[in-house]
């Protein structure tokens, strides 16, 4: 009993008394050692502890987080040192974090955060899955306590910077995506992506045009980046030079109903009509409101206002989305 | 356990949509449309699209959550014609108007316990109100807007601004569009009831929030066709502790119910949640800015399909 209130005291420390949080927390508590000097017997199975975190180890690796789990019940119970413990949460931790169990892995991160506050793998591992679950202002300073001890580490900086990307802190973000691009040498495809799109985002031209450059480096045979540099050329205003790299774009994915519309949009807001309504595909039912609307304005342009009006009645007929809205409006102001 | 359930539900409903939002991708369906037809529309001037006007509404130190909604805007290039703003909306909106950027706008909520501006409303004690039955004069207000837009003129901004008082004897609304500035938005923000009224124009001026507490028909009286409104949203929670605090719920409540019916005028709304944030503690401008920068980034993409949608005939002449 004496025992149980001990523990009960300790755990409320560490939870912060949040009652909900406790109950949550309660299988862990069966987990949770006491240091092992309050012990008569604390210490003397740390070999036997030790070879039970070999195992934990192994299984660990093949993936089999069920005996992981398994074994460090049996672990916890041999009351190992300190050392020991510490590498058997971030096994038990990681297992849950892999499989989604992410309410698990919360607690076993934060048990560990709070006993081993020095390791930032359990601060950086609880700040990932904050960021991935949406908790991003809880996120924020756990990353940035990873970063003030390693400002190196390239997850954190992309976490930070995803965090306040999500908040709405763009130039900030910039801050982050920046480092953690140049870290891995530009040689992450997806964080480039990113890192791209968030600088899409903010209208940082110069910025997305370098990321671009970058992307078009590490990997020439994705449309994504050709994408960009045509959004950049566009956003300056220049749809010649966009036009171009929508084609680019487009020969390298053929069959994107999406980069066709792109391109038929940004011929016509190039002015040349007949090149819009050419680069329209074939009608397909998902992009029926946008294929229509886009042949409706260059018909208008082109003087073929009844036809156009028809265009725009369709594509407004089509479903509650903006497109739609926007074609209603177009014909309201066509009457 | 029903807890648990409830936190993995939360967890996983919420993992899902981050996975969604957090996919770097390509443009899709409406996206196409608005970022293109976006970067054409806010290229062009007025009157070859709608004007835009800002309505940026009072609420005391809630009022910087309208920094965090610039912020928002500037990222969206979201052209701003025509400012109006009441009482705090005065304050951001005339330094907004002056050519101030949104990062200098900042500034002043990360600086406001330096400000002193704190100090007016700390500085106000019950007992000599009414001992000395005289209302008093908001030293460090006064100051902090005599320094910042002392030198200017309406005629002298970069964007056109109005902004609103009350006449305390008619309980007319009085919209300012010319003249000194400074003294235009130091009536605007003159708390009835604990600052003396101001004397200007042959009227004796208080806050604007009384009577119009989101300046809509201000910001179309400049020119705005389409107007976009950034509204402090909430009322404190809490009960009050003296008369001040009294007076000032009295006046936040106030306002909410001018708000939910001034809103309807708006052609978009912004509402950035601020409740928490007391109408007189400047030390919680930040927290009240980030708020304006969360909820507004929330709603941009909403915002500027609403302003596409209004301006697609225009648009469509001016290509």
């Amino acid at each position: 009993m004496i025992l149980d209130n001990f523990r009960q005291r300790r755990t409320r420390l560490l939870f912060g008394g949040k009652s909900s949080i406790l109950k949550i927390a309660f299988p862990f508590l069966l987990l949770y050692p006491l240091n092992a000097s309050a012990f008569l017997f604390g210490g003397v199975s740390d070999k036997k502890a030790e070879d039970m975190l070999g195992v934990m180890s192994v299984n660990f690796e093949n993936g089999d987080c069920r005996a992981v789990a398994a074994i460090s019940q049996d672990l916890f119970r041999e009351k190992p040192s300190s050392a020991i413990r510490e590498k058997a949460y971030s096994y038990l931790g990681r297992c849950y974090e892999t499989q989604g169990n992410y309410d698990k892995a919360i607690m076993v991160y934060k048990l560990a955060h709070g006993l081993y506050p020095e390791n930032d793998l359990f601060s950086g591992r609880l700040a990932s899955i904050y960021l991935k679950t949406g908790f991003y202002d809880i996120a924020i300073p756990l990353f940035e306590k990873v970063l003030k001890g390693r400002s190196y580490d390239i997850e954190a900086n992309a976490g930070l910077a995803r965090c306040y990307a999500f908040r709405g802190f763009l130039s900030k973000a910039k801050i982050y995506y920046s480092r953690a691009a140049i870290l891995c040498d530009f040689g992450d495809l997806g964080l480039l992506k990113e890192y791209a799109s968030q600088m899409l985002r903010i209208r940082d031209w110069d910025e997305a045009g370098l990321i671009a450059g970058y992307g078009i480096k590490l990997a020439p045979g994705e449309a994504y980046f050709y994408e960009v540099m045509a959004r950049i050329a566009a956003g300056r205003g220049d749809y010649k030079v966009s036009a171009g790299h929508m084609r680019s774009a487009i020969r390298r994915d053929p069959e994107s109903a999406d980069l066709a519309l792109e391109l038929a949009l940004v011929e016509f807001l190039a002015g040349d009509y007949d090149a819009a309504l050419g680069a329209i595909p074939a009608a397909g039912t998902r992009h029926r409101a946008l294929s229509l609307l886009i042949r409706g304005m260059a018909l208008h342009k082109k003087g073929e206002r009844v036809r156009a009006l028809e265009h725009f009645k369709e594509a407004s007929d089509h479903g509650d989305s903006f497109i739609s809205a926007f074609a209603a409006s177009l014909m309201m102001g066509s009457h | 356990m029903l807890n648990k359930v409830i936190l993995f539900v939360l967890l996983m409903a919420s993992a899902v949509f981050t996975i969604q939002a957090q996919e770097p991708g390509l443009l899709k369906g409406d996206e196409i449309l608005r970022e293109l037809m976006w970067d054409k529309l806010v290229r062009l001037k007025p009157p070859a699209r709608p004007g835009v006007g800002l309505a940026l509404s009072g609420g005391g130190a809630r009022g910087f959550a309208h920094a965090g909604v610039l912020e928002a805007l500037d990222y969206a290039a979201f052209p701003v014609d025509y400012v109006s703003g009441t009482s705090m909306g005065s304050v951001v909106g005339g330094l907004y108007s002056s050519g101030m950027s949104v990062p200098d706008i900042w500034k002043f909520a990360n600086e406001t316990s330096t400000l002193k501006v704190s100090r007016d409303f700390r500085g106000i004690k019950v007992l000599s109100l009414l001992l000395t039955n005289r209302l008093l004069t908001p030293t460090y207000i006064s100051q902090f807007i005599e320094k910042n837009l002392g030198s200017l003129t309406f005629e002298k901004l970069k964007k056109p601004f109005a902004c609103v008082a009350m006449d305390f004897r008619t309980g007319e609304k009085i919209i300012f569009n010319d003249g000194p500035l400074a003294i235009a938005v130091r009536a605007s923000v003159n708390l009835p009831g604990i600052f003396a009224p101001l004397e200007y124009r042959h009227r004796y001026l208080v806050d604007g929030g009384v009577v119009d507490f989101i300046p809509v028909d201000a910001a179309r009286l400049l020119g705005a066709d389409w107007v976009l409104a950034s509204v402090t949203g909430g009322v404190s929670k809490e009960l009050p502790e003296n008369v001040l605090t009294s007076l000032l719920q009295v006046i936040d409540i106030r306002g909410s119910m001018l708000a939910s019916n001034e809103e309807k005028e708006a052609d978009f709304v912004i509402k950035p949640e601020v409740g928490e944030v007391k109408m007189a503690d400047f030390e919680q401008c930040q927290k009240a800015g980030e708020a304006g920068l969360l909820e507004a980034t929330k709603r941009v993409d909403s915002a500027r399909e609403s302003y596409l949608i209004f301006s697609a005939p225009s648009l469509l002449e001016a290509l």
